[in-house]
């Protein structure tokens, strides 16, 4: 009889919608959409004024320029074919070196597409998993050294004192030296979270963090002084969006609760009604007209609390 | 939407209803003493068009349907990262968000500049100097805004790129390409190098120096793959040397192939994402 009973929970709570905290896609979304794409717009118009292409000499195959290089985005792999000069031996015979560094550009993107399927699990911030940010930060800093590393010559040209060996030294080991440093600083952001002691080293290693940590506060620090701190819980957060985006009406109920199968009928609506026009049947209705006084809407306790909160509040 | 015009007919219905009932000598019918005129005036002309379509093509039943598919989604977007651990800088880790976004911004407005130099681009590697690269000082120096729109195509361009760069890279950081969401992550990955080559096929048409040599690297490159190096890099530049045939096989990569596959691809992963809503990283 338990399991049965078990069974028939678990499948109630599965038909049950999830309650889920979230910000309605209208206006909050597209309000931030809106700020950002006019942003972008801007960037891009600021950028096309003060930094037009230039339109270079036209095509000659028989002069070849001084420095040959791709379009930025293409220079990292430009930059391991140029890092790659060994050729390698294998038992069917050499690969040639400018086809071992191609394999590596292509593998990677390989290695990219299968990813998923290697590190399985739940999504996670880059605090709760330390090495798979360091591998990350790792390859993004390789990316940017052969990036570097591909225009050598043009280096080499500029500062007579840089080697070619000192560059390739640098593009592999700086990556390396990276992923640690961000390991270590992972480790230690979260052992603090935890509370439990830090070594010396590990404390130096977290002095970047904290800057970092001060300056990205600073803006919100200065901005805030001599002004009333506002803090609210989450469905407090909800309840005032509500209070200040939605529009005041029934319509408004309909639009973002009903419609949305939040309403549970608890008939606050049709108490708080001063024109006596909304019944409940299955869902509240309108039985008159709407005066656009909007209590039902603001009264209304799915607008900003999950479901078992409102069985809280009503029923204790 | 759906919601405006639902109650609209609903109005209109009981507008009928109560005409039928009784005669109101002095009530305009334009007139609304809470929203005022021109918002009425406004209700009614949409609400004529909307008719006028419904009767024809049966509009309202079909809207109908969509707008019960809409509502049983029941979609919300998550609370961001920022909210979740209420971290104080809300402002600088929600543009993070937006990066895919900017890549749609950017797509969009290349696509509109594309459209204006493809009226004044000419794909031919023949003459002294070319004729791809007259055409370019012919877009640079005598058409109007030419110069504009070509800025805008470049940095629209390179800003795509960027984005669709960093918006892996927010992906990867936050694991959001795990569990549920592999196909999109490698229909990503997919974009992300045709993005690349569509900014490489771009790069290649003024044909001027830069353009030449940076096709050599890429006969280069592409005849270094093992075993079908060589038959890639003929496909792709229609030969092992760079000629007019290669201008001409980047031009119809850059304005035929790729943006019909690429908005195909963009629009799947969107709809993808609409489907299996935001990743929450714990």
């Amino acid at each position: 009889m338990e399991e049965e009973h078990d069974v028939v929970k678990q499948e109630e709570a599965e038909k049950k919608p999830k309650t889920k905290l979230g910000v309605p896609f209208y206006p909050h979304e597209v309000l931030r959409y809106a700020i950002l794409t006019s942003a972008t717009l801007a960037l891009l118009f600021f950028l096309s004024a003060w930094g037009p292409p230039r339109l270079e000499e036209p095509a000659d195959p028989y002069t070849t320029p001084k420095f040959l290089l791709p379009d930025w985005y293409l220079m990292w792999w430009y930059g391991i074919l140029k890092l790659w000069i060994w050729d390698v031996p294998t038992p069917f015979g050499t690969i040639s070196a400018k086809i071992f560094g191609n394999l590596i550009a292509f593998l990677f993107m390989g290695f990219l597409t299968i990813l998923p399927f290697i590190d399985r699990g739940r999504p996670a911030r880059p605090m709760a998993r330390p090495r798979h940010a360091a591998i990350g930060v790792g390859t993004v800093a390789f990316i940017f050294t052969t990036t570097v590393y591909s225009a050598n010559e043009i280096i080499m040209f500029n500062y007579p004192s840089i080697s070619r060996e000192m560059l390739a030294n640098f593009s592999v080991l700086f990556p390396v030296a990276l992923a640690f440093f961000t390991y270590w600083t992972l480790t230690g952001i979260r052992k603090r979270e935890t509370g439990a002691k830090l070594s010396l080293p590990h404390r130096l290693i977290l002095i970047p963090y904290y800057v970092l940590i001060i300056l990205l506060q600073l803006p919100g620090f200065v901005f805030s002084v001599g002004k009333k701190k506002i803090s609210l819980e989450a469905d407090e957060y909800q309840y005032k969006l509500a209070q200040i985006y939605v529009k005041k009406s029934f319509t408004g109920l309909e639009h973002e609760v009903i419609d949305r199968n939040l309403c549970t009928a608890c008939g606050v609506c049709e108490a708080v009604c001063p024109e006596n026009v909304i019944k409940i049947d299955e869902f509240p209705r309108l039985v008159g007209d709407c005066t656009n006084c909007g209590y039902c809407l603001v009264q209304c306790p799915r607008l900003f609390l999950p479901r078992d909160k409102v069985e809280e509040r009503l029923y204790g | 939407m759906f919601d405006i015009l639902r109650r609209l007919k609903e109005k209109l219905l009981q507008e009928k209803k109560k005409e039928a009932r009784y005669y109101k000598p002095f009530a305009d019918p334009l007139y609304d003493s809470e929203k005022g005129i021109i918002q009425d005036l406004k209700e009614k002309t949409f609400l004529k068009a909307y008719e006028w379509l419904d009767v024809r093509f049966d509009l309202s039943t079909y809207l109908e349907k969509f707008r019960a598919f809409m509502s049983s989604m029941g979609r919300i977007m998550p609370v961001s990262h920022a909210q979740t651990y209420k971290s104080s800088g809300v402002w600088y880790w929600y543009p993070f968000y937006y990066l895919g976004g900017i890549a749609i911004v950017s797509f969009i407005i290349t696509a509109i500049t594309g459209l204006i130099l493809g009226f004044y681009y000419v794909p031919s590697a023949k003459g002294d100097p070319p004729e791809a690269y007259q055409s370019m000082v012919f877009i640079m120096t005598e058409v109007p805004f030419g110069y504009t729109m070509r800025a805008l195509h470049h940095w629209a361009a390179h800003l795509m790129i960027a984005s669709v760069f960093l918006h892996m890279l927010k992906v990867y950081f936050t694991g959001a390409y795990r569990e549920a969401r592999e196909l999109n992550w490698m229909l990503g990955v997919g974009l992300l190098g045709l993005t690349l080559f569509f900014g490489y096929s771009g790069y290649l048409l003024p044909w001027n120096q830069l353009a030449f040599w940076a096709g050599v690297i890429g006969i280069n490159i592409f005849g270094a793959l093992p075993l079908i190096g060589s038959q890639v890099a003929s496909f792709i530049f229609g030969g092992l040397e760079m000629t007019g045939a290669a201008l001409i096989r980047m031009y119809i990569f850059h304005v035929y192939l790729l943006p019909i596959v690429v908005m195909g691809l963009i629009l799947l992963h969107l709809i993808i994402v609409w489907v299996q809503g935001g990743a929450e990283p714990h």
